[in-house]
């Protein structure tokens, strides 16, 4: 069988070969003679170049190969003779050691703020999620597609009201400066060098900065911002609650121009309410929470003029203790429980020019300043017999939370001490973050939640005095503060917001290392000796540009306001032998003037909780209230 | 008879009344503390004078300057704390200051200071002379000599009032002289301190919260405060301790 196929295999090979051939080939010839002998041929040669780590063709470095004929015969490769090269490249780099990358991937600042990033991500996420609280969902959504405008009606409605809980701090007069120095200062006193450090809110995840001016004024004052604050929208300087169609001091145009605030829409959802502020609780910041008048400073009957008292308009005093009626008597059909927790100073405008109701701690020979004989702080316990009215540290302590309906705290004739000088008051006064514990304590027993405003009313005072130390020390007070209304409550139902009402003409300058002492002199980076100015003489880190200017009031001293008993003393001193860290120190200042102003400067909002996403960019500063109503849904 | 024992009955009333009427004049001359008081200051070296009128009422002071219309009042409190409030009486307005204490100004924690015008310290250290005696108490003059100048006060103890006071360099220049020119003023103690309560006051902290108070805003374009009596003894700290009396080692 195999041969068969041999043999067919054969004769196909043979087939083919036939269908090639042209003709028979002829016979061979005869071998020729040999040729000359020829010239000796070329050598070939190879030359090889080191290349350097950034070569063009070997980035990494490596070997180039050039090759061609000798043609001139020297023994050696040039240029000219070179018909080819190729290239030998040292492979890349494709793993470093930790010791190579350190100035870099492992630097502590680069690691921290790649886990900032991946933190600040994940509570974006969070925080723009359509989970609702307490739904088991958690889905994550970064952008919403709606098909109709009723759907995305649905969907904002969806994210309103997520927090039961609302409380906003303003930091009277707390600009950016004040913060980075009070910052600043706390880490130095906790050992640090300082500029590292973080107060409270410094850790929020979400801030943003508000624009302060007042409908009519540039650089504004703290009625016109909280009034924009509390109640959405700008008004003019120096009135309260009330918009910018008011005269100011003209009573007859409050009525029609009154708005309401955040604070008054929390009562009439049946939240509780409270206001804290270490000024008087009459002053304009805590008054924008409740009040309404023409002019900010009616804060008793004997500051209004006669034909205001006579055409009905109400001191500021008296909206307090009477809020409960007024605002049932602005919105119909409304019935609510008031406000329950007060802490602030400010008695004198709740008591009668007349010695027999002075409080047993009071200052001066008559505490009271009002003229109508009215004692308010009795007529507020009689509206409110299960309350607790208190002027002292002993009264505050002995409050039971648990069980108080409601408390009325005037702890001072006037504005409450300053943090530094607390210690100083006669009976005695509760912290700004004693006050806020208390507060929220008492607050949380209403399972509708709360509203509370915290303000700390003495940073502004000690910058208007020229003292930093001062406004600093109040500024870390607030952050306690903060810190414990953070602890104390739930980020998933508490929207927290720290912000300010305005700044200070507050300023960190020079060229100070890294840890030099924040309320000392500039010492420059290398150096151990005071900088000095062309005069020769040494200068502070902090400094104003206008007011009362240096004061050295010593060690011992620190009521800020002992400043004014002098003139206005501005310009540069010779500091060379003086301790600007004392808190008896105020610093200089370039204009002078009896009291140092405030600026017309941005300033920050530091945010947490639910809504508290909306805090980014530049903004308004009325846009504080529609995040509070945003978050809470308070105007449902 | 009858009209003898009458008679003798009514000189016994009228020497009895003679006798009530003397120790009643004699109490009188001893009531205590003048309430008023006028006194003229002078410092012959800036060729400066200047008029203080005091006007007190147990823990409630004030020292009026008619010159720049200018009134500091100072109240003592429980607490023993000296509260300040500066008058502008022109204005009718006034700037009420903080209760002084431990960790305030030391000029301010002194009562004596302002209810005497000279400090506790100075009257606790200086040498003292008895200038007179009479039934209701001593002139007394206090000296001292500090850094090359010598302080003399004269104080009524029967009135509790400063008489005088001076100041003298070593070699024996006037620097500066206070003399009590009056103790009854057109004005009673009560009335002014009265008046001064009806005035418009301001916190001192909130100074710099309004720039639209006229009042406020010409005290911060201004510079209200150093026109005040305070501003009459600026020529130094030193001097302006030495001149208030006030005396520290």
């Amino acid at each position: 069988m195999k041969k068969l196929q041999l043999t067919l295999l054969a004769t196909a090979i043979i087939g083919l070969s036939g269908c090639l051939d042209d003709g028979d080939d002829g016979a061979q010839g005869v071998r020729g003679q040999t040729g000359p002998q020829g010239e000796s041929g070329l050598n070939s040669l190879i030359r090889q170049t080191q290349l350097a780590v950034g070569n063009a063709n070997c980035p990494n470095g490596g070997v180039q190969i050039d090759s061609g004929l000798d043609t001139d015969g020297d023994g050696s490769l040039a240029d000219s003779e070179v018909n080819e090269t190729s290239y030998a490249c040292q492979p890349g780099v494709t793993s470093v050691n930790s010791s190579e990358l350190l100035t870099n991937l492992n630097n502590p600042w680069f690691v921290e703020a790649q886990q900032e990033i991946a933190e600040a991500r994940t509570t974006w996420l969070q925080a723009t999620s359509t989970s609702q609280t307490g739904n088991a969902t958690t889905a994550q959504v970064t952008s919403y597609k709606t098909n109709s405008a009723a759907e995305k009606q649905a969907l904002v409605d969806s994210l309103k009201g997520q927090a039961k809980n609302v409380i906003l701090f303003v930091g009277d007069g707390m600009g950016v400066s004040t913060i980075t120095s009070a910052r600043i200062l706390d880490g130095q006193m906790a050992g640090k060098d300082g500029e590292e450090h973080q107060l409270s809110f410094d850790k929020f995840p979400f801030a943003g900065l508000a624009k302060t001016y007042n409908v009519d004024a540039q650089t504004p004052d703290s009625a016109g911002t909280m009034t924009a604050m509390m109640s959405g929208l700008k008004t003019d300087v120096g009135v309260i609650g009330v918009d910018e169609d008011i005269v100011r001091g003209d009573c007859s145009t409050v009525t029609g121009n009154e708005l309401a605030t955040a604070l008054e829409l929390a009562e009439l959802q049946g939240k509780s309410t409270g206001i804290i502020s270490t000024a008087r609780i009459t002053h304009a910041t805590p008054a924008a929470t409740y009040a309404k008048s023409a002019d900010r400073n009616w804060e008793d009957v004997s500051d209004m003029p006669t034909a205001a008292v006579d055409a009905g308009c109400k001191d500021i005093a008296d909206q307090l203790v009477n809020f409960e009626a007024y605002l049932e008597s602005r919105v119909a059909d409304s019935d609510v429980d008031g406000i329950e927790v007060v802490f602030g100073g400010g008695r004198r405008h709740f008591l009668p020019r007349d010695a027999a109701f002075n409080s047993p701690d009071a200052v001066s020979s008559v505490e009271g300043d009002r003229t109508d004989n009215r004692d308010l702080t009795a007529e507020w316990m009689a509206q409110y017999p299960a309350g607790q009215y208190v002027y002292d540290q002993a009264g505050f302590d002995a409050i039971n939370t648990e069980t108080v309906e409601r408390v009325f705290g005037l702890f001072n004739e006037s504005h409450m001490q300053y943090e530094a000088d607390r210690g100083n008051d006669i009976a005695g006064e509760p912290s700004i973050a004693e006050m806020t514990a208390t507060a929220i304590n008492i607050l949380d027993n209403n399972e509708d939640g709360f509203f509370l405003m915290v303000e700390s009313g003495r940073i502004d005072h000690a910058h208007h005095a020229g003292s930093a130390y001062g406004a600093l020390t109040d500024t870390i007070a607030l952050a306690e503060a903060v810190d414990v209304a953070d602890k104390m409550t739930d980020d998933s139902d508490t929207l927290i917001i720290v912000t300010a009402d305005h700044g200070h003409v507050f300023t960190i300058a020079g060229y100070p290392k890294r840890g030099n002492p924040i309320l000392g002199k500039v010492v420059s980076v290398g150096s151990e000796e005071p900088a000095t100015d062309a005069d020769g003489m040494p200068y502070t880190t902090l400094g104003y540009t206008n007011g009362l200017g240096y004061r050295n009031l010593g060690d011992m001293v620190f009521d800020a306001d002992a400043s004014y008993a002098a003139a206005p003393d501005a310009g540069r001193k010779d500091l060379t032998d003086v301790n600007t860290e004392s808190p008896g120190f105020h610093q200089e200042s370039l204009v002078p003037l009896t009291s140092e102003t405030h600026s017309g400067e941005d300033i920050g909002i530091f945010a947490k909780g639910p809504g508290a996403f909306l805090v980014t960019g530049t903004n308004e500063q009325n846009m504080v209230f529609h995040i509070m109503n945003f978050a809470g849904d308070l105007n449902k | 008879m009858k009209n003898k024992i009458v008679l003798s009955l009514i000189l016994t009333f009228l020497l009895l009344c003679t006798i009530a009427s003397k120790g009643l004049a004699e109490e009188s001359q001893c009531s205590g503390a003048v309430t008023v008081a006028s006194y003229k200051i002078y410092q012959p070296r800036l060729d400066k004078t200047e008029i203080l009128e005091l006007y007190r009422n147990k823990n409630t002071v004030a020292h009026y300057y008619p010159k720049n219309q200018i009134t500091e009042l100072y109240e003592l409190n429980k607490a023993g704390q000296v509260k300040l409030t500066k008058y502008f009486n022109d204005h009718k307005r006034g700037i009420e200051y903080q209760p002084n204490d431990k960790l305030n100004n030391i000029r301010n924690l002194d009562w004596a200071q302002k209810y005497k015008l000279m400090g506790k310290n100075f009257l606790d250290n200086a040498s003292q002379q008895i200038k007179q005696t009479n039934d209701c108490g001593d002139v007394i003059a206090y000296s001292i000599t500090q850094d090359h100048n010598t302080f003399v006060a004269t104080i009524d103890t029967a009135k509790d009032i400063l008489t005088a006071f001076e100041i003298t360099d070593e070699k024996g220049n006037l620097l500066e002289k206070w003399e009590l020119q009056s103790t009854e003023l057109a004005t009673d103690s009560s009335v002014f301190l009265s008046q001064l309560n009806t005035y418009q006051t301001t916190d001192y902290a909130d100074i710099g919260d309004d720039h639209t108070d006229p009042f406020l805003t010409k005290m911060v374009n201004l510079g209200f405060i150093e026109k005040s009596s305070s501003g009459f003894y600026h020529m130094d700290d030193k001097q302006q301790l030495h001149a208030v009396g006030e005396h520290s080692h």
